[in-house]
């Protein structure tokens, strides 16, 4: 379109001129993307019993089996998009083609989803990831079991913030599902709807959205530790 | 062979190339290359987007705008409809909006934006005064559309698509506000 305007001919513009931004602005944004998953390590304060030992050695096996499906099922998630569900678990950055769509994963994060033609079901367990959801499909995305997402052709940003106090950790395995404590949805292209407590908001590009957890999490179960073990293993397969 | 100012843009656009792509990746240095490349117009764009409510963000707001950029950085397709550098500003441009939106920045600040430049003619000085005051009081919508297109150069496209808005509702708010901006300048004996 053309701009025949002269406001910048007639007036010098640039008489209204910023200060120079922060020398240290890249350190500081580069800080904050090389932060840590905000899990910290606490060894249980008991030792595990005997009986315990064995829940854990039981989830080891359980998810190692369960693990090797999901490495399976992600192979062939690649040759054919149309279908299929797979879960990851991220100890470094990692990417997800699902299709045409793709989801970037922090490190620590852990996704599960299941494609049934252009509908792509997900959950986001814990840390953060980015979608990309592209061409015809529509993203349903569970965050942390605190808010559910619905989006297509868009762009958005989840990030599942740990009480730290919570947080629960079996050697590098951090079981984390009990502990989420915020769970923040960044819009950044096209727009989604997000439903949380009852509630429907839709959130445009741009907008963010804070969901806080209702109480206190709960304390992890035995049971939870075991499979929260054997998620690790998972992790290391994937690699 | 001196290199002739297209082959130079060429040079200068494969570099960019092989930085964004280097970038997409994870690349530190990457990532440092573009921040320096766009950090002072984001820093500016959004200093001037928030005239006179919350320039005291600015800094805040700059380094966001870069953490959410590298974060969906591999998202970014080059071969798309989008600039890097209008895909860029237009994730400044929201954050920067979503600020003025917060009930605590709605309320115009009693002293005019502005940079005093100690070195700069008192001539230049009293008109960036100026202008900084008819910025500041024009509404967000005519703000944003006027700081993209005069001080960043964006096309009525790309800020239609920065503000999700029809290229006709571009073109009218721009009208409005270079007409405000003209009659507030216009007593200047600048």
């Amino acid at each position: 379109m053309s701009d025949d305007d002269d406001l910048r001919t007639t007036y010098d513009l640039e008489a209204w001129a910023p200060p120079a931004p922060s020398g240290s602005l890249a350190d500081a944004v580069i800080a904050r993307l090389r932060q840590p998953p905000a899990v910290v390590a606490i060894e249980p304060e008991d030792a595990p019993t005997r009986r315990r030992r064995w829940h854990l050695a039981g989830g080891l096996a359980g998810a190692l089996a369960a693990a090797v499906v999901a490495v399976v099922v992600v192979g062939s998630l690649k040759r054919a998009p149309g279908v299929g569900s797979g879960t990851i678990i991220a100890d470094t950055a990692r990417s997800v083609e699902l299709g045409e769509s793709r989801v970037q994963l922090d490190p620590g994060a852990e996704l599960a989803w299941e494609r049934a033609g252009d509908r792509v079901r997900a959950v986001l367990r814990r840390g953060s990831a980015t979608f990309s959801v592209a061409g015809e499909d529509t993203f349903e995305i569970d965050g942390a079991a605190l808010a559910s997402v619905t989006a297509s052709g868009a762009s958005l940003r989840m990030e599942a913030k740990m009480n730290l106090s919570d947080a629960r950790v079996i050697g590098a395995s951090a079981v984390t599902a009990a502990a989420v404590a915020m769970l923040t949805i960044v819009v950044y292209e096209g727009s989604a709807r997000a439903t949380h407590g009852g509630q429907t908001v839709t959130i445009e590009a741009g907008g963010t959205l804070d969901v806080r957890a209702p109480g206190p999490p709960r304390p992890p179960s035995p049971t939870e530790v075991a499979v929260g073990a054997g998620l690790d293993v998972q992790a290391q397969l994937d690699e | 062979m001196p290199a002739t100012p297209r082959t130079a843009r060429a040079a200068a656009g494969v570099d960019d190339e092989l930085t964004l792509r280097r970038a997409q990746k994870g690349d530190e240095r990457a990532w440092r290359d573009l921040i320096a490349r766009f950090e002072r117009p984001v820093h500016a764009l959004i200093w001037r987007l928030l005239a006179g409510r919350a320039q005291h963000r600015a800094e805040d707001l700059t380094q966001e705008t870069f953490v959410r950029v590298l974060r969906a950085l591999p998202s970014f397709d080059p071969a798309g409809k989008a600039r890097l550098s209008s895909w860029i500003l237009t994730i400044a441009t929201r954050l920067a909006l979503n600020e003025l939106r917060r009930p605590d920045h709605r309320t115009l600040a009693a002293e005019p934006p502005g940079h005093d430049r100690a070195d700069a003619p008192l001539e230049r000085q009293r008109l960036g005064a100026a202008i900084a005051r008819a910025v500041a009081a024009l509404p967000e919508g005519q703000r944003a559309v006027l700081v993209l297109r005069e001080y960043h150069g964006l096309d009525y496209e790309e800020i239609a698509a920065a503000l999700e808005l029809d290229v006709g509702t571009v073109s009218s708010r721009l009208t409005r506000a270079r007409a405000a901006l003209r009659a507030a300048l216009e007593g200047l004996d600048v």
